[in-house]
């Protein structure tokens, strides 16, 4: 009977993952769905990012957020943002790029993109988890 | 609407104006897309979509700057 049950929460797994999957790859992507990502992006962790960046150089600590010049940034972290903003960039470059594809091809929207927009999402929320954990803001 | 929710709504929408203003001119194209894909439910024209990506391609590369070992700092 155990048997039975765990063969049925596997197959429900399986079907279950294949129909994320198929929905991933069902996935349609617009320019103006790239756009608002790259919008929400910038305001939410880029431009928060290069601020705190800015301040790792001009006025850099080891710990905390002020020193005795005021407000200071961590290189350590300020490095942690710029990988995690590579990553991004890297996501967003290939799906823009499969996105300008596809209208080369005369199609307004990109199918088969779920992928793609998926690995950028994942990335996004990885940076702006990043900027979270260390008060950047 | 109650006072506590009145106050916590005040205090949001304060939080957001404080950060924007922090935030300054960097967000402001971003801002602008924003506003025009999921409010107006419009897309960007070519030359908003550009202001967009040249205000983007510019925080990245100051971000992208190198940085120090931070080794003269406290």
């Amino acid at each position: 009977m155990r048997k039975i049950a765990l063969a049925a929460f596997a197959a429900g797994t399986l079907l279950c993952g294949c129909s994320t999957l198929s929905k991933l790859q069902d996935y349609t992507v617009s320019q103006s769905t790239v756009d608002t990502v790259m919008a929400s992006y910038d305001s939410a962790f880029l431009a928060p990012a290069k601020n705190y960046a800015d301040l790792a150089r001009s006025n850099p600590c080891s710990s905390g957020v002020t020193n005795a010049n005021g407000a200071c940034g961590q290189p350590v972290v300020a490095r942690k943002l710029q990988d995690a903003d590579k990553v991004v960039e890297s996501a967003l470059s290939a799906l823009q790029a499969q996105l300008d594809a596809c209208k080369a091809a005369g199609q307004s929207t990109c199918t088969g993109v779920g992928a793609l927009y998926s690995t950028l999402k994942t990335a996004i929320s990885a940076a702006e988890s990043l900027a979270a954990t260390y008060g950047v803001k | 609407m109650d006072a506590a929710s009145l106050q916590t709504d005040l205090q949001l929408a304060f939080s957001i104006l404080s950060l924007l203003y922090s935030l300054g001119k960097d967000v402001e194209p971003a801002l602008m897309a924003l506003y025009q894909t999921i409010v107006l439910k419009k897309p960007l024209t070519d030359d908003q979509r550009a202001a967009l990506l040249a205000n983007h391609q510019a925080l990245s590369t100051s971000l992208q700057q190198p940085i120090g070992d931070g080794s003269n700092g406290s």
